[in-house]
């Protein structure tokens, strides 16, 4: 058998293992059935979607020169019960990894057992299923970006006017100047309960991801040559859809979910999000933490005053009290 | 060195420290009036106070501070968003060190959720306090440390059994985890650094709700070997 029909043989292997192992889990302990053809593609795009997932990764971890993972990113190393697990629930929400910002899978290792689990990422569209999945009353959405040269004006509920509402106009479509924040709209049958929740740049750019892909947010990045950084490079990347795609999740992420309707699937998917959120703060500390030396040079650099451009202002007053407010409390 | 907690909790944090010579107040987070008590009303034996960031649990006081003469230390971020201004703010800037009457003192950048959050290492003689506080990991490692001002805000344990249970909030979970420093953070941090010549260790900033500072002492006790104070 030459190598590459042992490798096919080896990776059929784990594609039949991985879709014994998705049925035993939709059998849910109740024998055999049979998957519905609808049920038997989702699976199959499971398969595709986490086989690639794990090549593109594997291929990284081999390219890295330091730090590197010792456990290969591969079919083997992987937590295939807890991942047939959360694929049926995936697959039982409707999220299919084949459609467009439906959801994405993410390997990272588990460190209590030695292996990979698969992280799944739920994009703007999957939060639009699972929010009509789920909600309690689905509104109608609107999701806008507001630019420079629009004309937007909310009006807020209030003693007079019952519905919340905005005017809006986008004056010349074709230049329509800097993107400086964007809304969102829910319409609800009631219209008196429609609301408009709007956001500047500033709150849009603090729900980017905080390691941003340069490819899709914009800015500057490094450019290598033979393995030495040579300088940087600007990229333009999709700056306006990413910030509609980021009002887009909150719109629909700020559903209100019908407990009634939470299933074991919901609460899967969120105990899986809540992990993924652990363990990428544990690996953000276990990269950054505690790598760089730091110590008071014995020979001082300052005297007393380290800024001397701070501005001067009226003289200390001993008796003027300032009203001290409340601080967050954790 | 001789260091006192006036205040350590998510209510407010104010430490008096002095070397004998120089006596400073490391943030601020209680009332003016609280702090003159404190010191007998000898607020002005204060030679300045270091500000970690702009949180009200630490940053209270500063303008009446301020007011009273004395030289409050932070960073730019700090100082705009809490709008100070005078000659009594002395801007102060990260691995830019300076002298404070007999303290040498080493402000450094941490990881919290506001602007140009400091930690500061601060020298006297042959004693080197840290005050990180406020922090979810210390970038640094530092070396020949004898009295440590610690947050160990939390243990990640109990934090998200609290999630799981449905009585923490998944968001305020997720907000700690990305800004205040768990028991087992702390840990990893201890045993990062050399701890030789340590003495003290007080740990700091303790949750109300998300703490248990009688096991958070036996564990680093028995982790460090070193004497550890609970603040507050």
């Amino acid at each position: 058998m030459s190598e590459q029909q042992a490798l096919a043989k080896a990776e059929q292997t784990m594609s039949e293992r991985f879709m014994q192992k998705v049925i035993a889990e939709f059998s849910g302990g109740v024998g055999p059935i049979a998957l519905t053809d609808f049920q038997k593609r989702l699976a199959q795009n499971y398969f595709i979607g986490i086989d690639a997932t794990l090549r593109a990764a594997e291929e990284k971890r081999q390219s890295k020169k330091s730090n590197r993972e010792p456990v290969p990113i591969v079919w083997a190393n992987v937590n295939m019960e807890s991942l047939a697990r959360n694929v049926v629930s995936a697959a039982r929400v409707g999220l299919d990894p084949a459609q467009k910002n439906h959801i994405s899978m993410i390997p990272y290792k588990n460190n209590s057992t030695g292996k990979y689990d698969i992280g799944f990422i739920e994009g703007y569209r999957g939060i639009e299923l699972k929010a009509k999945k789920y909600g309690l009353e689905i509104p109608e959405v609107i999701v806008e970006l507001v630019y420079s040269n629009d004309v937007f004006k909310p009006i807020k509920k209030d003693r007079n006017n019952k519905i919340e509402i905005y005017e809006f106009e986008i004056t010349n479509v074709f230049d329509r100047g800097k993107i400086v924040g964007g809304f969102y709209y829910h319409i609800y049958t009631n219209p008196e309960k429609n609301k408009l929740v709007v956001f500047n740049l500033k709150e849009i750019e603090k729900r980017k991801p905080r390691y941003a892909s340069v490819e899709f947010w914009g800015g500057e990045k490094d450019v290598w040559e033979n393995g030495k950084k040579t300088g940087k490079e600007h990229v333009d990347g999709w700056y306006d859809q990413m910030c509609y795609k980021t009002i887009y999740r909150a719109a629909y992420g700020n559903i209100t979910i019908d407990s009634q309707k939470i299933d074991d699937d919901y609460m899967r998917l969120s105990q899986m999000e809540q992990s993924l959120k652990d363990v990428e703060v544990a690996e953000e500390i276990a990269i950054n933490a505690n790598s760089e030396s730091l110590d008071i040079e014995s020979e001082v650099i300052n005297e007393t005053d380290p800024d001397p451009e701070t501005t001067p202002t009226q003289k200390p007053q001993q008796s003027t009290l300032i009203n001290e407010e409340e601080g967050p409390g954790f | 060195m001789d260091i006192e907690a006036f205040a350590s909790s998510s209510a407010g944090n104010c430490y008096h420290i002095t070397d004998g010579k120089t006596r400073l107040l490391l943030d601020a987070g209680i009332s003016y009036r609280e702090i003159q008590r404190r010191l007998n009303f000898k607020v002005s034996a204060m030679a300045g106070v270091l500000i970690t960031h702009d949180h009200m649990d630490h940053a209270k006081a500063v303008k009446n501070l301020m007011k009273a003469g004395i030289d409050c230390y932070m960073s730019a971020g700090t100082a705009g968003a809490l709008s100070v201004l005078g000659h009594r703010l002395k801007l102060v800037k990260s691995k830019q060190q300076f002298q404070l009457g007999s303290w040498t003192i080493l402000p450094f950048n941490v990881e919290h959720d506001t602007p140009e959050p400091l930690g500061f290492l601060l020298a006297s003689g042959t004693e080197k306090l840290l005050y990180a506080t406020d922090t979810y990991y210390l970038k640094y490692q530092f070396a020949g440390l004898t009295h440590l001002l610690i947050e160990c805000n939390h243990s990640y344990e109990i934090i998200r059994a609290k999630a799981d249970s449905g009585t923490l909030p998944l968001e305020q979970k997720n907000r700690l985890m990305r800004s205040h420093f768990s028991l087992e953070n702390v840990k990893k941090f201890l045993l990062a650094n050399d701890l030789s010549r340590v003495q003290e260790i007080w740990l700091i900033h303790l949750s109300d709700r998300n703490s248990d500072a009688a096991q958070f002492k036996r564990e680093i006790q028995e982790l460090t070997g070193k004497l550890v104070l609970i603040a507050g």
